[in-house]
């Protein structure tokens, strides 16, 4: 018995043997093409087109380059070779299929790390899209989302200036300026968030001279793009963004530029911190939000002649907040009154705080978002004046220690210290 | 008796530790947050009394009848006929859930990582491991479970500092939105994992100090809770309303851990705890239902079943559901009222039918 058992063990053991080294799903590293990015575009006939970046490792740098059937191949940087390729397809599975008969490897969508949508097809209902993108076992949800001003495209064939491709430099410019990142779960959770609004970074391109008659292209971004039910409802500049941010408490990086008081030359300072929180009241039929918001902050410029003094800091504390209110006031004007988008997550604040009013209101939120009256309680705090604390390089008797001096905001020479 | 091994009441809990947690923490999160929103992480907590109930009724029948398990006392308490039906009812349960859990493994590893694999040969092979260590006796399952455990749940406490990051705790507010009715009915799909520690009842008899087998019951309980607690906290104050819609949270969640550009597709990790742990309960209920039916049929050793009871528990696992959509559908319905029975109203009534019967005699 028992040694009739080990017989069959030791059969197993062998059949295991063999086929648990290669199973049915084993691909070699060879066989595959490492899709980086991935550019979604309406193409005619209500068909999609999925141009895709796929990065090849290389044995050793190959020089030239070669020419594909609808895309080009880009001259290799070092020993990467980048393939940007499209295809059409009623769904993105279907332009999948297509895009994958040109390659001689298998598309690979492990490590893709960006998302384009173009404008044309971000202004039709682009929820049936991502779909495929978080039901595909491949694709990792940490992906970034982007939105591209005219086709998506177009930015996958820009040669990248300085990281290795042009998904990289995406992903790196967002995380590095500490931007609007938003990846496919957080896209995900605002589309089938209360507001039914959704926000994207919006990419747009940019030439400039590179010496002689070349030029080179910039890809950065430029503002973000805003969604209503699935749908691109419009855009908001970087500026209005910046506003945006503090709304989403997601400004980490920022050089905040102000005139103290009625001083007419400026201080700019570097944010160290901050920290914003939406505290939603509703008392009768007024909805309102405070915007509660702690900001560290450290002096980097000053062109002014004021020596920064605690009487001076506070000063310059106040203008900062009245800044802060000011740009977010500019984005709020857009999105309640232009576009109805509630991008700032006061729908699910108000959610939070006021379950039972928020439930019998939920379904007219389209109309109580414009009429939310925010309200601002900023507090700025100047925590050093940088390495130096007069004005550098002005005379000692121009200097003043409080802004109501009689000399002050006469002084003409202010171009000295630019 | 038919298993000649002995272990300690601790190395029960770890069995036990895996063997109800395996299978529930990739798809609980999922399934609770359907109905349970965002009070997801509290239907774990509801659960958890009737999980002490299971284990208190397994061992307060254990300490009337301290070498049977509840095949055999099933007879002496109800008389021949009566208990054969009931032990029945046991053999062909633990064959049916067995196939259930052999069946979620192989479409957690096919669904997600390996499509193209036939699902016999994921589940066959571990079949095949797991009958190696049943054929070895409890004391082989305990010392595996020893080993594995511990480094389970390392991986999966370090699997959520990794996630810390990305955490938003106000995804769990407001709390009781809808009242406590939500997080309750989110509360039966644990109970039916939190139920399987009636099973002890097939190791309690090959437990050397027996005195303390509740004491260590409720440590693995507790620490089974605490890792519900801690995989259904993360993927909701992760995924917020999103929890729902997604099959593998706690999967999709450690794809999303991304540390400094540097430490990313961790998700290997799940997978490894899903295998490691899997493998225990696969281990665990086929030697269960082993020894359930050895002891139906009271025969003298069980090991001849183990092969043959093996290649029914794979068929079992292929003919249990057509396609993933209907197995998750059966264990939303019928195996909620089924397990129910099995794990609490029957052992309840042997337990009130023994105490009667001590009574009068």
């Amino acid at each position: 018995m028992r040694t009739k058992f080990r017989m069959l063990l030791l059969s197993a053991w062998c059949l295991a043997a063999f086929t648990l080294s290669g199973c049915w799903d084993r691909i070699e590293v060879n066989d595959l093409a490492i899709t980086r990015a991935v550019a979604i575009d309406q193409g005619p006939n209500d068909l999609l087109e999925m141009t895709v970046l796929v990065v090849v490792p290389m044995q050793g740098g190959i020089g030239g380059s070669m020419s594909g059937t609808e895309g080009a191949t880009k001259a290799p940087t070092e020993q990467q070779q980048v393939v940007v390729q499209s295809a059409k397809g009623r769904t993105l599975a279907e332009a999948l299929s297509f895009l994958q008969l040109q390659f001689p490897r298998r598309l690979f969508w492990g490590h893709t790390e960006v998302i384009l949508i173009g404008e044309e097809l971000a202004r039709h209902d682009i929820r049936s899209q991502f779909d495929y993108i978080l039901r595909h076992p491949q694709l990792r949800i940490r992906s970034r989302v982007f939105v591209t001003k005219g086709r998506a495209k177009d930015v996958l064939f820009v040669e990248p200036l300085m990281e290795r491709d042009i998904a990289e430099s995406l992903k790196e410019g967002a995380v590095i300026n500490e931007a609007l990142d938003v990846t496919t779960k957080e896209f995900a959770q605002m589309l089938i968030g209360e507001s039914n609004a959704a926000i994207l970074p919006y990419v747009n391109m940019m030439s400039t001279p590179a010496g002689g008659n070349m030029s080179q292209t910039v890809v950065y971004i430029d503002g973000a793009a805003i969604f209503k039910n699935g749908k691109l409802v419009g855009t908001l500049d970087q500026k209005e963004t910046r506003g945006a941010l503090w709304l989403r408490n997601e400004m980490k990086r920022a050089t905040i530029t102000i005139k103290p008081g009625e001083h007419e030359d400026y201080i700019s300072m570097f944010l160290l911190r901050s920290e914003t929180r939406l505290k939603p009241n509703i008392s009768g039929d007024q909805w309102q939000i405070r915007l509660r918001g702690d900001l560290d902050l450290d002096v980097y410029e000053n062109a002014t002649d004021l020596e920064i003094t605690p009487e001076i800091t506070r000063k310059i504390e106040q203008a900062t907040s009245a800044e802060v209110e000011r740009r977010v006031e500019e984005v709020l004007a857009k999105a309640q009154k232009e576009m109805n988008a509630d991008v700032f997550g006061f729908a699910e604040a108000f959610h939070r705080a006021y379950p039972s009013i928020w439930r019998k209101n939920k379904d007219k939120w389209d109309e109580i978002f414009p009429k939310v009256q925010v309200t601002f309680d900023i507090q700025a705090k100047v925590k050093r004046p940088g390495l130096i604390h007069q004005p550098a390089l002005l005379p000692r008797d121009e200097i003043h220690k409080n802004m109501e001096g009689p000399e002050h905001g006469h002084r003409t020479s202010s171009g000295q210290k630019r | 008796m038919l298993e000649k091994g002995r272990i300690s009441a601790f190395q029960m809990a770890v069995i036990m530790h895996s063997t109800v947690l395996a299978t529930a923490i990739l798809l609980l999160p999922s399934i609770t947050a359907k109905y349970a929103q965002q009070d997801l992480w509290m239907s774990p907590i509801w659960a958890a009394p009737l999980g002490a109930l299971a284990i208190w009724l397994a061992v307060k029948l254990n300490r009337m009848y301290p070498k049977e398990s509840i095949v055999e006392y099933s007879e002496s308490i109800l008389g021949k006929f009566a208990g054969k039906i009931i032990g029945l009812v046991y053999v062909f349960f633990l064959l049916y859930a067995n196939g259930l859990i052999v069946r979620e493994y192989a479409e957690f590893l096919v669904g997600s990582f390996l499509p193209r694999t036939p699902m016999i040969v994921i589940t066959g092979s571990m079949v095949l491991v797991a009958a190696y260590a049943v054929y070895n006796g409890i004391e082989a399952i305990a010392r595996t479970a020893i080993v594995i455990v511990p480094v389970v749940i390392v991986l999966h406490v370090f699997g959520a500092l990794l996630i810390l990051n990305d955490l938003k705790a106000e995804e769990l507010f407001p709390m009781f939105e809808k009242g406590v009715l939500p997080s309750l009915l989110g509360g039966i799909s644990p109970l039916t994992y939190l139920g399987q520690f009636i099973y002890i009842t097939f190791i309690l008899p090959f437990v050397r100090d027996q005195g303390r087998s509740l004491k260590w019951g409720m440590w693995s309980l507790a620490s089974v809770l605490f890792i519900m607690l801690l995989s259904t906290l993360t993927t909701m104050m992760l995924f917020g309303d999103l929890t729902s819609r997604l099959i593998y949270p706690v999967m999709i969640s450690s794809r999303y851990i991304s540390i400094a550009d540097f430490l990313e597709h961790v998700e290997s990790l799940t997978m490894a705890i899903w295998v490691g742990k899997t493998f225990i309960k696969i281990a665990a209920f086929y030697y269960f239902s082993v020894i359930a039916t050895a002891q139906w049929l009271k025969l003298s050793d069980y090991r001849p079943i183990v092969l043959p009871m093996g290649i029914i528990i794979v068929i079992y696992g292929s003919w249990i559901a057509p396609n993933f959509q209907l197995l998750m559908q059966y264990m939303g319905t019928s195996v909620v009222f089924s397990a129910f029975i099995v794990h609490f109203i029957i052992p309840a009534f042997l337990l009130i039918a023994a105490k009667l019967r001590k009574g009068f005699a």
